[in-house]
């Protein structure tokens, strides 16, 4: 059907189903910066905690690897 | 069975059905005769539509359990469960906001009119954008989290009145699936099987924002922690 506006179905129904997966994509990705980022914060805790216990005089090699 | 496992068995399901789904529409189910194949945008718009619908239930429902919860536990999971369904609403409702008006274009010949079932759709939508400002601006603090939930519960209604807009305030709005369209086989098997596949999507991006933020909150009680102890 060609329709009331001049653009065809064949292209709006390929522009809905490219907005779905871009919208699908751009969730995704941000989800996975996300978890890096808690990754990264993780790590500057780690940091944070040996830098305390050592000052502390704790035994920093105790804390666990990331 | 642990969360990751739960996600990535969720994930892969919704892959393979997301892909079936695909084929039955644009291979099985046959072209509509008067709409012709900008009909096809249909099969996800509606179930885009009726999965934030859920999703946005759930929020509310998480937001009424943070209100009413008097264990700190109990409220941490709500919270995390809320911004979850939440952000999963506000992307399938992104999806039923782009969609819907390619297909109007070209059956109406408008991308847009203020009809209700629309214009309570952008309402609610609006509502759950507003409800994620709040929680991002808010950040750890429990009033700001108290009224994002309240925001939330207030989205009930306006669920129920997009159900309901049609039949009672008329509109432009189809109702295929109220008035027994579909009437032939192929096309309801697409319609199930897309309606299948964003839902599993939605369960599954849902689990994987679940488990990032209960990671967040983990995260801020150790750094709360540590500054309690090392100053």
């Amino acid at each position: 059907m060609e329709g009331v506006s001049g653009f065809s179905g064949l292209t709006m129904t390929v522009l809905a189903y490219a907005a779905i997966w871009v919208i699908l994509l751009v969730f995704v990705v941000r989800a996975f910066f996300m978890l890096s980022g808690i990754r990264r914060e993780l790590d500057e805790l780690k940091e944070t905690l040996a830098e305390g216990m050592a000052s502390h005089g704790s035994d920093a090699e105790k804390l666990p690897k990331s | 069975m642990k969360s990751t496992s739960l996600h990535i068995i969720l994930a892969s399901l919704a892959a393979v059905v997301v892909c079936v789904a695909l084929y039955l529409v644009f291979f099985v189910a046959p072209t509509e005769a008067t709409l012709g194949i900008v009909q096809k945008i249909f099969y996800f718009h509606v179930a885009s539509a009726m999965n934030m619908s859920l999703a946005f239930g759930v929020c509310a429902i998480a937001g009424a359990v943070y209100l009413l919860a008097k264990s700190n536990k109990w409220r941490k999971r709500a919270d995390a469960l809320g911004v979850a369904t939440a952000e999963a609403g506000v992307m399938l409702g992104a999806m039923v906001m782009v969609t819907g008006p390619l297909w109007a274009k070209v059956a109406w010949g408008t991308y847009w009119t203020w009809e209700p079932r629309l214009t309570l759709s952008l309402m609610v939508f609006l509502l759950f954008v507003a409800y994620l400002a709040l929680r991002a601006y808010a950040g750890s603090d429990a009033f700001g989290r108290s009224i994002a939930a309240g925001l939330a519960i207030l989205g009930l209604p306006g669920l129920y009145f997009i159900r309901v807009a049609v039949e009672r305030w008329g509109g432009a709005h189809p109702q295929v699936i109220y008035k027994g369209g579909l009437s032939h086989p192929a096309m309801r098997q697409a319609f199930f099987a897309s309606i299948a596949a964003m839902l599993l999507v939605s369960a599954s991006l849902v689990v994987l924002r679940f488990l990032i933020e209960r990671r967040r909150q983990t995260l801020d009680e150790l750094f709360l922690e540590a500054d309690k102890i090392f100053g």
